[in-house]
């Protein structure tokens, strides 16, 4: 008896995207398409999302955009430079580096029917911001059925070595190996990824020898039986795997042994850059992973808050707010430090207010109507794809955008969305400057461009043992986010809430991650005593640790999960960076409190 | 393997304490807790450690070993002995004379019930193995005792011991006090969060009663098990054909047969039952009861999930069917003993044979026994830190609301002698805020004395006593350098593996030469902790071996969500080694207790450090062989970092860093989400009154209220929140859908539970994990041959242990 497979949203996105791979009932299949009977979002949220998102595909486009037009230009100067050759009868000029082997110009210029991108003839044209129209955009919510196939189809006999590609629409009545008849075929899951394009092939024996190379195999060669020896005709091709799990010393080899020996080793031909003029050859060797390798590819997620169907940034949240509190709405909040022609909540007494601006609070108020939008629009290879002898810098790597299988849009996209309130803390910059020691004829944002320019450009090995004034700032308000988020999920009893850190506003806001109610923020902030109540808390959390750790530690700075810590990655210039790093408490603790001294 | 000795000539090297007697002993000394936190400064700081762990020889303090890996011995602490089962169990007196200053009540108590208790102590004993109680258990137990004799209900007991020291003995023999030695006797249930814990304890339970049977006082004694049935396959396993096994009693109670009990058709008192028997020896289990039993019977001791109580009280439909199990007066049949409420009888009189209210039992008696009342007298909650976040606060509404039906069933008050007031225990909770969460669970308050910690604070080290040289469990801690951490993982279970049972299978042998227990390591266990990764570890360790050894290997993963007939199954199967590597997550770690296991390979440092010690205290259990954790570090995790760094800081003092976990008595969106399910329990306590019952219809419900709707308001908001800040704002929220309720009920004029339980209405959560989230759908369009490669030789398809999925219950 099957249950029915299920998963949440967010794993759809992170995890089960198109071409990502799935296990369904045990087996490996990959993900063809992720539909939803209720069809493209039209709300007037999804066109910010749609708009946002037009950017980000841009520079992923302008990305391929280089890559696309580098290829063309090589193919230009390579057959003026074999035209001019044959004219004059001139040797070809040896590559320092990489020298693409005769056959290979072959295959590029006949690009497989696998192959799909980059390889044309024709000139790259400059990309265009995509349109709202261009993206489509599905909710991923319980109307959605994300569709698989099993993946890869490969199947070996450990016994004798046979393998061949199932075919789903013939499947075999046992997977007894019809060769040795002696042994149980099993799925082989290993498959080729390529570390720049995230191109992904199963594993298929080269075909006839063309040059030095041979002409890659296709799946359809050896779909439901083995693949037929290409050089004698007579024996069919085995895997040999030598009782090694290292993939680089597996070979194909012939049944007859006629001397179709190969080791198995794949080049991506999908994005190739021939040689051409000085400039050397760019092919990247695939990696060899199994299919189900969890960061073979690597979803392109995009996170944003919304409010009045406006992104969310300290203004609008700020506008928001203002406007609950002029139309009286209920459980309307706005304390308003800085400005003092604002009148605070009136449930703030003289000593609550001291106790905020001792923590350099600004303003914190409620907002209402906040969407949280979690969108994937497409996949690039991750670090398991890259191969030993090909580093692919991670701004060389090569995004494959989803598309649209109907051919309607150009771009398809998958959200998810919640909505909720927000409790926002402003922190004042000058003040958060001076109590951390910093240049405070700076401005914060400033700082934190410095201090994001150190994050991008090292190792996340080094940023794990950054301490002292190094990164001070953003360490200090990653903190701060911490413990705010700490106190707050211990004074409302649950973990439904999570923070977002805008570093150069200082601005830290609590959001619902689901619909609470009044049991969210509204309780936390509770008229205001509850706001000082959890800064007070959160200032306590930071000003010791029980353990007596120097600057954070997992007792007093971490968050309990890892998913609750989310970096503004695009702030930080940073591709990724692990939960619980870049934590200052006394760094935190001086923002917190005027009294600390660390 | 490498390391650097650098020995000090002349001098020491300022070490830390590093080994956990000696830190255990220097934290212990400290009572101040500023000087507690220069300590801990000192220990953490002291030695800066990177790219290495340096240990200070034990046997030469001038020498240090610097190495790449860290290895970590936790010795065993010893409960310190109580007094011996033989004297406590010859007379009164030599009871009486073991509690610490007896009042008047308990000995009036252990005089009269003399014979239930001996017969409950001598039954622990028997079941469990042991002649002497350990100090800490003979805590709990007299604290017990006074609190049935006086009829408080209020204290609620902490026991605090460490992982298998005994807490279920402590457990038990409370409930079987609890349950059985009062005036009138009532239930008591105990509470485990998983179904692995819950099926585990319901063994244990049935080896417990069938000693309590064997003794004339306590020879009716029964036990029972009640848990979510929504899934298929459970409800296929609960009633199985004439002869096909029922795995979940267990081994046979009588004569400890291995073979599974099979199923027998019960005739007599047992008529419309399928009763568990052993093939060996013809005992027949008639005395536990399974999910759909419980409620007829009204067992003695039950073990149950908290959803499930949950449901039963508060969700279920047929309300009649369950208020037996909450204190409602029932009558048993005078032939198979099932229980019908008496309130039903007084509905429907002319309702008094059995199968007019047992349907399906096909009892031809009647159901004139005299009229019981069996309300929960005792709960006792094991595991408590699982129960946290909106689960800790549904629970505290759903505990409070339990007590006020209680109540309103039995129409007697909570307190005193015959009193339906529950008293709570519970076990130690591995985290922080242990009493902040047992304050919100129970609504007790530390600071009125109303939670009595045993031990007490700042006592521990008189009741657990290190042994040396003993070691529980040892902890090794690698970091994977030029190879990713899973690469890592795998590599070192597939080494264990070969070493331990490949060809070249050397280390028995080795073993055998420093203890005679050597093949205490020989059951492998790799613990992840993402649910995703079970499936790929599972398929990847099968692959690798084979592509290497050209063997299969047997590779099971195990976690909460597999198909709850498997998990028992499948543990039985490893621990008889018809699986050849288990990995599991989360599911193993909450109290399993799985005698064999002491070898451990963990993927990274877990998420908590309550988790940790939790899931390496499963190892080495038992006094016989310690355990062995390996735990593969992940570099670029912060967490195992910072492990990494100040390795023995951190292991000889783990509780310090135990989680502080959300807990909450009082939530505003729980409030609502829980407004229905305690709204319909005590509408229906209040038509169930036994004075003058009526029917929980519109005009019972209308009839009922009797125009006191503001106090039942006003009491309905006290079960919601416990919090005085909140209660203006549960009051609003609760007169507005008490409103929205009675306008639905006087429109429809059906009944409470047809409206509140309709397929359309939101009025009832059925889980204290809240409402179910979103769930998308995964299909595979290749069904042919996803089916094939499931069944590669065309039988029935392989288990689906590795399937990733959030469905359960």
């Amino acid at each position: 008896m099957s249950r029915p497979q299920s998963i949440s949203p967010l794993q759809v996105l992170y995890q089960a995207f198109p071409d990502a791979v799935r296990f369904v009932h045990g087996q490996i299949t990959r993900v063809r398409t992720i539909v939803s009977s209720r069809g493209d979002r039209e709300d007037p949220l999804s066109g910010l999302v749609r708009r946002s998102l037009a950017r980000r595909i841009l520079v992923e486009l302008q990305r391929r955009y280089q890559h696309d037009t580098d290829l063309a230009a090589r193919r230009v100067l390579r057959r003026n430079a074999a035209g001019s050759s044959a004219a004059v009868g001139a040797l070809p000029q040896p590559e320092p580096d990489f020298v693409l082997p005769d056959g290979f110009d072959a295959f590029l210029e006949n690009p497989s029917a696998e192959s799909t991108g980059g390889t044309d003839n024709s000139t790259p044209s400059q990309p265009q911001l995509p349109a709202e129209g261009d993206i489509s955009l599905i909710e991923v919510d319980e109307d959605a059925i994300v569709r698989t196939r099993v993946f890869p189809r490969t199947v070996h006999c450990q016994r004798c070595g046979h393998f061949f590609l199932l075919d789903p629409s013939n499947v075999p009545s046992t997977l007894g190996c019809p060769c040795c008849r002696q042994s149980m075929l099993r799925v082989e899951p290993i498959i080729f990824v390529c570390g720049r394009c995230g191109d992904m092939r199963e594993l298929v024996p080269p075909l006839e020898r063309r040059g030095d190379m041979r002409r890659p195999g296709m799946a359809e060669h050896a779909l439901g039986a083995a693949t037929v020896c290409p050089d004698c005709g007579r024996g069919h091709v085995h895997l040999e795997k030598h009782g090694t799990n290292q993939v680089a010393q597996w070979e194909w080899r012939c049944t007859a042994r006629c001397g179709y020996q190969i080791v198995l080793q794949q080049r991506c031909l999908r994005c190739a850059l021939p040689s051409a003029g000085d400039a050397q050859g760019s092919v990247i060797f695939m990696n060899a992973v199994p299919a189900s390798a969890p960061n073979a590819l690597q979803s392109l997620v995009h996170q944003e808050m919304y409010v009045n169907n406006r992104p969310v940034d300290p203004v609008t949240l700020h506008a928001a707010a203002r406007e609950a509190v002029t139309r009286r709405m209920s459980d309307a909040f706005l304390v308003d430090i800085a400005d003092r022609e604002q009148a605070p909540a009136d449930s703030l007494d003289n000593e609550a207010l001291a106790t905020l601006r001792n923590a350099c609070i600004a303003r914190a108020f409620l907002v209402g109507g906040v969407s949280a939008v979690t969108v994937a629009y497409g996949y690039k290879p991750g670090n398991a794809a890259a191969h030993p002898q090909s580093r692919v810098a991670p701004d060389e790597r090569l995004a494959t955008l989803f598309g649209d299988p109907e051919g309607y849009s150009r771009f398809r996209a998958f959200s998810h969305s919640t909505i909720g309130s927000a409790l926002v803390l402003q922190f004042d910059p000058v003040r958060v400057l001076e109590r951390l020691g910093l240049d405070s004829t700076s401005t914060l944002e400033d700082v934190l461009a410095q201090e994001s320019a150190s994050i991008s450009s090292r190792e996340v090995r080094d940023l794990l043992t950054t301490e002292g004034q190094s990164i001070r700032a953003y360490r200090a308000l990653h903190a701060v986010e911490h413990a705010l988020l700490n106190a707050a999920m211990r004074q409302i009893g649950s973990e439904t809430l999570g923070a977002r850190l805008f570093p150069a506003t200082a601005t830290v806001v609590l959001f619902e991650k689901s619909s609470v109610g009044r049991g969210g923020v509204i309780q936390l902030v509770n008229g205001g005593a509850g706001l000082v109540q959890l800064v007070e808390a959160a200032r306590d959390l930071t000003l010791g640790c029980a353990q007596g750790c120097a600057d954070g530690c997992p007792t007093c700075a971490y968050v309990a999960r890892d998913q609750y810590c989310v970096h503004p990655l695009d702030e930080l210039g940073a591709a990724w960076l692990p939960a619980n790093i870049l934590l200052s408490r006394r760094g935190a603790a001086a923002i917190l409190s005027e009294e600390y001294t660390s | 393997m490498p390391h650097l000795l650098v020995t000090t000539l002349g001098g020491m090297p300022d070490f830390p304490p590093q080994q956990y007697a000696e830190a255990k002993a220097g934290l212990i000394s400290l009572a101040d807790e500023d000087a507690r936190r220069l300590e801990s400064t000192r220990r953490l700081y002291a030695v800066r450690q990177s790219g290495c762990i340096a240990t200070r020889s034990p046997a030469e303090p001038n020498t240090v070993v610097l190495t790449t890996f860290g290895v970590f011995d936790t010795p065993r602490e010893m409960p310190a002995p109580g007094p011996e089962l033989a004297a406590l169990t010859t007379s009164p007196a030599s009871l009486l004379a073991e509690i610490n200053i007896p009042t008047e009540e308990v000995r009036a108590l252990v005089t009269n019930r003399w014979t239930v208790i001996q017969a409950v102590l001598r039954a622990a004993g028997s079941a469990f193995g042991f002649t002497r109680l350990h100090r800490f258990q003979w805590d709990a137990i007299q604290a017990n005792l006074k609190f049935v004799a006086s009829g408080a209900h209020r204290p609620v007991t902490v026991v605090r011991a460490p992982t298998s020291a005994g807490k279920t003995v402590v457990f038990l023999v409370n409930a079987a006090v609890s349950a059985l030695c009062p005036q009138e006797p009532g239930s008591a249930v105990l509470v485990f969060p998983t179904r692995l814990l819950n099926e585990d304890m319901f063994r244990r339970l049935t080896a417990f009663v069938y000693a309590l049977r064997t003794h004339e006082s306590t020879a009716t004694a029964t036990g029972g098990l009640l848990m979510g049935t929504s899934d298929p396959l459970y409800r296929v396993l609960l009633a199985p054909d004439e002869g096909e096994p029922m795995h979940h009693f267990g081994r046979c109670p009588a004569c400890n047969n291995h073979a599974p009990l099979t199923a027998v058709i019960g005739t007599g008192a047992s008529v419309g039952r399928i009763l568990p028997a052993c093939s060996a020896c013809g005992h027949r289990v008639d005395y536990m009861f399974t999910t759909f039993e419980v409620e007829p019977f009204l067992p003695d001791i039950v073990i149950a999930t908290p959803d499930k109580l949950l449901y039963e009280a508060t969700v279920q439909k047929h309300e009649t069917y369950r208020i037996g199990l909450f204190g409602a007066p029932v009558r048993r049949c005078t032939l198979c003993g099932r229980a019908c409420p008496d309130v039903h009888l007084q509905l429907k009189p002319d309702a008094m044979r059995c199968q007019q209210f047992h349907r399906n039992a096909g009892c031809p008696g009647t159901t004139r026994g005299p009229i019981e009342v069996r309300p929960i007298r005792y709960m006792g909650f094991d595991e408590v830190h699982s129960l946290y976040g909106v689960t800790a606060t549904y629970l505290s509404m759903f505990l409070a609301s339990l007590q006020a039906l209680q109540v309103f069933l039995s129409q007697r008050r909570e307190g005193g002698q015959n009193g339906v007031g529950i008293r709570f225990e519970t076990a130690t909770a591995t985290i922080s805020n242990e009493t902040e969460l047992i304050e919100a669970l129970t609504r007790r308050r530390q600071s009125v004395g109303e939670i009595l910690l045993i031990p007490a604070e700042g006592q521990a080290h008189d009741y657990f006593q290190i042994v040396n040289p003993s070691v529980r469990h040892r902890v090794l801690v690698t970091l994977p350098t030029r190879t990713s951490s899973k690469r890592a993982f795998i590599q070192s279970i597939l080494n264990a593996y070969e070493h331990l049972h490949g060809q070249r299978a050397d280390l028995e042998p080795r073993l055998a030469s420093m203890t005679p227990h050597s093949q205490d390591w020989r059951f492998l266990l790799g613990y992840l902790f993402k649910k995703q990764e079970g499936a790929d570890m599972r398929r990847a360790l099968r692959d690798m071996y084979r592509n290497t050894v050209g063997d299969d290997l047997r590779v099971e993963f195990l976690s909460g969500e597999a198909p709850k007939d498997q998990i028992s199954n499948i543990l039985t199967r490893a621990l008889q080694g018809e699986i050849d590597i288990l990995l599991a997550n989360l599911v193993i770690s909450l109290g399993v207790d799985i005698h064999g296991l002491n070898h451990m390979v963990m993927l990274g440092m877990t998420q908590s450090f309550t988790e940790f010690v939790q899931t390496a205290g499963r190892t080495g259990r038992g006094l016989r062989s310690s355990g062995h954790v390996h735990v593969i570090l992940q570099p670029f995790n912060p967490r195992d970092a910072y492990v990494y760094r100040h390795f023995h800081a951190v292991l000889s003092d783990v509780s310090g860093y135990y989680d502080v976990l959300p807990v909450k008595s009082t939530n505003l969106f729980c409030a609502g989400e829980m407004f229905g399910n305690i709204v319909k329990a005590t509408l229906v306590g209040l038509c169930f009154r036994p004075q003058r019952p009526r029917w929980p219809n519109a005009i019972g419900v209308r009839d009922a209220l009797g125009g006191r709707d503001a106090q039942i308001r006003g009491g309905l908001a006290g079960l919601l929140c416990d919090d005085p800040q909140l209660l203006a704002d549960t009051r609003d929220l609760v007169d507005t859908r008490f409103r929205a309720l009675m306008d639905q009920l006087s429109q429809q004029n059906a009944f409470l539970s047809a409206i509140m339980t309709a397929p359309t209405s939101d009025w009832l959560i059925r889980s204290l994990r809240g409402r179910p989230g979103n769930v998308v759908r995964v299909t595979c369009a290749d069904d042919a041959l996803l089916a094939r490669l499931r069944a590669p030789e065309g039988g029935q398809p392989e288990d689906e242990l590795g399937d990733d999925t959030l469905v359960s219950n």
